[in-house]
């Protein structure tokens, strides 16, 4: 059998830390250590050690049913099943070997079991159209809702659901808000093609501030009700929930400036993931919330800046 | 007259567009050809100002040309992720009074209420060009519009660009077929290392193929008879 599938991911591997670099490859390997110490620490309790199994097991099926390179692999390489488990096995070791070493050893065989039988699924999720006249509500020039709505319903309607559900109580309802902005805010990490740039606004400048006003109405529109209601029963609560909101505009402008700050036609900025995580997070701790309120400054001219290159004419 | 005055343009150090110079008539269908790499897309960029030239520049009826004045159909074509078909048409602003989506699409027949992910490559050519075509411009181009098109739709595209002229449009195609650019040019313009060479006129294009390909044919034939 030839191994063909891992020596391309150890290749890759190979390649990726080269790029990082010697130093943030250290980091790196630090960061595993503290991850296998920690997945070992869970193994030991029953509750976790149950909860890791399982998400073990869903992750790589979720891998294995989204994966875009499974039909080349099952028509083009010898052996497809056995080297797509391996593959399994070996990139899940940090997370699935430390069960060896507590009293819930068991998972571990039960865990490669499934792994076998996932490898051996081909069939893949089926593109669908959600909402088809999601169109009728939201305008098409507002593609980056039409688009993270499809992809991220579910969510956010849990969340909001839950929000509404919780609206009497302090503060747990601005958690699900919390967590609907973070979804919104990973709306604006694809990149529009060139054509669906320049049809969208005739200037840089014009065209963040329709996106600013349009993210601002929509997230308004959403959390003022609940806002309300929240400020009725706990009308102590009414300054907390003003500033929430405020800060939660802000870490959604954020996302619009650093997207177009770092804007390359048709790329998905996967990259900003950290810095927009960052600032979300930031926004739940007092003493750094002014943070993401500096970064939508600094990034408006920077976004400016690069849309000019765009905008030529 | 389209006039493209010394247009230079690199990418790192390599010299794509060398002091590029041609006039093009206005309300003409202009062929351009060239092996691949010899800089045509990179042209379509610079006449649609998707891309700045380091030097030189083009005018449209002595003005700078603007992107206005430009639709652009592109060989590859992107689309937003999750969007329907129809949603990215209604991005574009409907300039063609004469457009109507309803009827055009029973000759293309898209599934234009599904998401685009659901598309095959010539059924997203094919939304691409709509929306090129429901937009009015003076100038329009069209880079290989013709790969991974079914037979019927290369015949409607045809019908297009002769549309597209009859109302006294401008149009650029590229292609690496001859015939449908036979078919369709008023003038064909070939394109060498980062250059236009020569130009034929609607008289001369029986000599394109005998000119371009007299010596490739006869070399090419002796290498595969002997090779495979």
């Amino acid at each position: 059998m030839k191994w063909i599938l891992i020596k391309v991911r150890l290749h890759q591997v190979r390649r990726q830390l080269e790029e990082i670099g010697i130093g943030y490859a250290f980091i790196l390997l630090a960061f595993l250590a503290a991850l296998i110490f920690y997945i070992y620490l869970a193994y030991a309790q029953k509750e976790k050690s149950l909860f890791l199994f399982i998400i073990s097991i869903l992750s790589i099926l979720a891998i294995q049913i989204s994966r875009s390179d499974k039909e080349f692999i099952f028509n083009q390489i010898d052996c497809p099943v056995q080297n797509i488990f391996t593959e399994y096995l070996i990139f899940t070791i940090p997370i699935t070997l430390p069960s060896l070493f507590t009293s819930h050893w068991f998972y571990f065989p039960l865990i490669i079991l499934a792994f076998y039988f996932i490898a051996n699924i081909k069939s893949s999720l089926k593109q669908r159209t959600v909402f088809p006249s999601l169109s009728k509500i939201i305008s098409p020039h507002d593609f980056e809702w039409l688009s993270g709505l499809r992809k991220t319903y579910a969510g956010i309607f849990i969340f909001l659901l839950l929000a509404c559900i919780t609206c009497w109580i302090r503060i747990l309802p601005l958690i699900f808000l919390w967590f609907i902005t973070t979804s919104v805010a990973s709306f604006y990490q694809e990149c529009e093609s060139l054509p669906i740039l320049f049809a969208s606004s005739i200037s840089p400048k014009n065209l963040l501030k329709k996106k600013m006003v349009k993210s601002i109405q929509f997230l308004i529109m959403t959390f003022i009700p609940i806002l309300i209601m929240n400020s009725i029963f706990n009308p102590e609560f009414i300054l907390i929930n003003i500033i929430f909101l405020l800060i939660q505009i802000t870490i959604l402008i954020f996302a619009i400036l650093l997207k177009y700050t770092t804007y390359t036609p048709n790329e998905s900025m996967k990259g900003n993931t950290l810095l927009l995580s960052m600032v979300s997070i930031g926004s739940l701790i007092p003493f750094v919330l002014p943070i993401p309120l500096i970064m939508c400054f600094r990034n408006y001219n920077k976004a400016i800046k690069n849309l000019n290159f765009y905008f030529n004419d | 007259m389209i006039s493209v005055i010394n247009i230079d343009k690199s990418f790192d150090s390599k010299k794509v567009l060398n002091n590029l110079k041609q006039d093009f008539a206005l309300a003409e269908v202009h062929g351009i050809i060239g092996l691949n790499g010899a800089g045509k897309t990179t042209f379509f960029n610079i006449l649609s100002s998707f891309m700045k030239p380091d030097s030189g520049e083009i005018l449209h009826s002595q003005k700078k040309i603007s992107r206005n004045d430009v639709a652009y159909l592109e060989t590859i074509n992107f689309f937003y992720s999750k969007i329907t078909g129809k949603e990215y048409l209604e991005i574009f602003p409907l300039t063609n009074q004469q457009f109507e989506l309803e009827k055009i699409n029973n000759l293309l027949k898209l599934p234009l209420n599904e998401i685009i992910e659901t598309y095959s490559t010539g059924m997203k050519k094919k939304l691409a060009l709509l929306s090129i075509i429901k937009q009015d411009k003076p100038i329009y181009i069209f880079d290989e519009p013709f790969n991974g098109l079914d037979l019927e739709t290369n015949m409607a595209l045809e019908i297009i660009i002769k549309n597209l002229r009859t109302k006294n449009k401008t149009v650029f195609i590229s292609s690496h077929i001859l015939s449908p650019l036979i078919s369709v040019c008023d003038e064909i313009h070939l394109f060498q290392q980062g250059t236009f060479i020569k130009n034929y006129s609607k008289d001369n294009f029986s000599n394109i193929e005998k000119e371009l390909f007299g010596d490739f044919n006869k070399s090419a034939s002796e290498i595969i008879s002997n090779s495979i």
